[in-house]
């Protein structure tokens, strides 16, 4: 997974990379209707998800019939797509709202407070269905089982009590004046009640008196570490919400982004599938990914294709990865060369030749059929060996996915200090702040760019050579090669004189990738809905 | 923290000496009285059970943060078969012993006596030793209480 792009501030969603997938929905008002649409169900039936889902689709259905005629004008007009995905991307303390109203919803049935439900929803893991089901059956038996209810008659008053003399039977320390019990009476040290919280609260699951099963809610615990550290004790047990209601939410799967991601209308992603599409989404930090399979952007393949092809790199590439990470020599003077930029075009230091990174030929002999190297040349077309050629294309595709992974990893490193470059912009040219963000947005086209060809090689991989449209997809993948290589050289300057002059450059470069990449996409999907491409083989 | 394993020591002691009770606990005490945090308890095989009629040696370790963390407990090497338990280290696996499950309310005589029970009641669900694990788990009880005094008589024979 790449590394979050640190230069994407929050304010710049002016820029229209994402717009056209994508309508953002505003956590607001309308996620609160969708929430409302989740929680209320139906106490009556078992089987509750699918129930949810026929409502949710009942309400959108309506909710395009009622409000937009258009809509259904205009679909007609559009070429056959996956339906439209509604998201919203929420925060840790959005998703905690959402836990607070389902909690809300189950206050009348169950008669007992919002603490104590959420002691009972965390005892069976936010799963409603099942309390409810155990409820009925059995309130006392659930009551006491989840510690709310002492077993033997209440002993005492819960709470922090004043006691002279006391020594905790824990830490044996005498002569302290306060202790903490629950009803049971199990009296110990408010220091030893923190530290064992302290310990307990990552752990997501009830905290019980050290002595019995009853319970601490989590107003006993703020009473007793002096903060709100219960809120650290949610937020574990948010990872279990979350899980049970996988197909709602999922956590954005870029390292140390902790956004999630709702979806509204899940009955359209069974859709998605049949077009070969994948449902994305993207989150506030500018992260986009699969919704469905938690990888990101791998477009032009599907998930299925991804699948496959993450599966398979897992079992071949374990040594491969190891070859292919390390330096690569100057195919003219053996010099062991490092790649430490995002560019293809490798000028070696020492003896000044220059190469492509990818075939090892000299950099001029690509001439006016730029990138011939992305295409496999299928030799050995006799052999008899059908899985030996059959790995040796593989190693060929996955050297190519993997060079590009790593250009788009530098070309994440570059992204970092584009912060600088645009502060250097308008400090040595008096550009104002919005006529230089072509510049961050000329690196994330870059970047989807490289993403989208990273994953055209699986396509190109699990299609059948021989084919036409595959000979078309090969060449649309060889344009975009040159178009995101030529962007990606233009990023490497580094004068900001020279990037102001260039701006109009910049821009068409970008444009052109765009372009290129959507082609390719197209060329992709319409490879897997022929059958052309299939991964199976 | 160190008051409590003094108390510990004080009080476990007594309930030794007095505590019919705790009468399969033969011995519960510091190794050496200059260092509380090494243990060793000696314990008699349960009743009705093919330990009967052995002693098994306990080491007790306790962490810096004990009662926080549990102490960490295991018999000698090669001295106690049972599915729970590794043979060749002495290795427990019991779940009170591990920090999720541990409680800073219980102290080390608990702790000798869960053992204990554990010698007789084993759970071949979470085995340390597959092989007697595997016979338990089906149900031969006969086969499992052979083996074992097999492995106990062959050891009091070294």
């Amino acid at each position: 997974m790449s590394p979050r792009p640190e230069y994407v501030s929050d304010s710049d969603s002016g820029l229209d990379v994402f717009s056209e997938c994508h309508s953002f929905e505003e956590p607001s008002s309308t996620n609160i209707e969708i929430l409302s649409d989740d929680s209320e169900f139906d106490f009556s039936s078992g089987d509750y998800s699918e129930e949810e889902d026929a409502r949710i689709e009942n309400a959108t259905s309506e909710l395009e019939s009622g409000s937009l005629l258009k809509g259904s004008k205009s679909g007609k007009l559009e070429p056959l797509g996956p339906p439209k995905l509604n998201y919203g991307c929420l925060t840790t303390d959005q998703i905690y709202q959402i836990m607070l109203s389902r909690l809300k919803a189950l206050e009348p049935v169950l008669n007992r407070t919002p603490e104590d439900i959420i002691v009972l929803l965390q005892k069976f893991g936010w799963n409603e269905e099942r309390l409810l089901e155990c409820w009925t059956d059995d309130d006392n038996g659930v009551l006491i089982s989840c510690g709310l209810k002492p077993k033997d008659d209440i002993k005492c008053e819960r709470g922090i009590k004043e006691v002279r003399d006391f020594v905790c039977p824990i830490c044996c320390e005498s002569g302290q004046t306060e202790a903490f019990s629950l009803e049971c009476g199990h009296e110990y040290c408010l220091d030893c009640h923190r530290h064992y919280i302290q310990d307990k609260l990552g752990e997501g699951k009830i905290i019980t008196c050290m002595s019995c099963p009853l319970a601490l809610r989590n107003h006993d615990i703020d009473v007793l570490t002096g903060t709100n550290s219960s809120q650290k004790l949610m937020l574990s047990s948010m990872k279990s919400f979350i899980q049970k209601h996988s197909s709602h939410y999922k956590w954005c799967p870029f390292v140390d982004c902790n956004y999630v991601i709702q979806i509204g209308n899940i009955s359209c992603l069974s859709e998605f599938p049949r077009f070969h599409a994948s449902p994305y989404v993207i989150c506030d930090n500018m992260h986009k990914f699969c919704f469905r399979c938690s990888l990101e952007s791998h477009d032009p393949g599907d998930c299925k294709v991804a699948d496959q092809w993450v599966k398979t790199a897992q079992v071949e590439s374990a040594n491969l990865n190891w070859v292919l990470k390390n330096t690569k020599e100057c195919p003219k003077c053996g010099v062991n060369i490092e790649k430490n930029g995002g560019c293809n075009h490798m000028t070696c230091k020492s003896c000044l030749f220059e190469f492509c990174w990818i075939c090892e030929r000299q950099w001029a002999d690509h001439g006016g059929s730029y990138f011939e190297c992305t295409r496999f040349k299928k030799e050995d077309k006799n052999d008899p060996q059908e899985s030996k050629s059959t790995l040796r294309k593989y190693t060929f595709y996955y050297r190519l996915f993997s060079e590009h992974e790593n250009s788009a990893k530098l070309d994440w490193k570059l992204g970092q200090t584009v912060e600088q470059k645009v502060r250097a912009l308008q400090e040595t040219t008096g550009l104002s702040w919005i006529e230089t963000q072509f510049l961050p947005e000329s690196i994330r086209v870059l970047i989807e760019g490289r993403t989208t060809l990273k994953w055209s090689f699986p396509v190109a991989f699990y299609s059948d050579a021989s084919h036409n449209l595959t000979k078309i997809f090969v060449d649309n993948q060889l344009l975009l090669v040159t178009a995101v290589e030529d962007l990606s050289q233009l990023l490497q300057i580094k004068e900001p004189r020279k990037i102001v002059e260039k701006k109009l450059e910049f821009f068409n470069k970008s444009q052109f990738v765009k372009s290129r990449e959507r082609a390719l996409i197209e060329c992709g999907r319409d490879l897997l809905c022929k059958g052309i491409c299939c991964p199976q083989k | 923290m160190s008051q409590r394993l003094a108390k510990e020591y004080r009080s476990h002691e007594k309930t030794l000496a007095s505590d019919k009770s705790f009468s399969h606990v033969v011995d519960l005490s510091p190794v050496s009285d200059e260092d509380l945090r090494s243990w060793k308890a000696t314990i008699e095989g349960p009743p009705k059970t093919p330990y009967e009629g052995f002693e098994f040696q306990l080491e007790l370790k306790i962490p810096q943060r004990y009662p926080l963390d549990p102490p960490q407990v295991s018999f000698l090497p090669r001295s106690t078969p049972h599915c729970n338990v590794d043979y060749d280290t002495g290795r427990i696996c019991l779940d009170i012993l591990e920090k999720d499950s541990w409680s800073p309310a219980w102290d080390l005589l608990h702790v000798t006596h869960a053992i204990w029970l554990l010698l007789a009641n084993p759970v071949p669900d979470s085995p340390l030793d597959v092989d007697l694990a595997c016979i338990l788990r089906a149900n031969d009880t006969s086969a499992y209480n052979g083996l074992v005094r097999y492995y106990l008589k062959d050891e009091s024979r070294d």
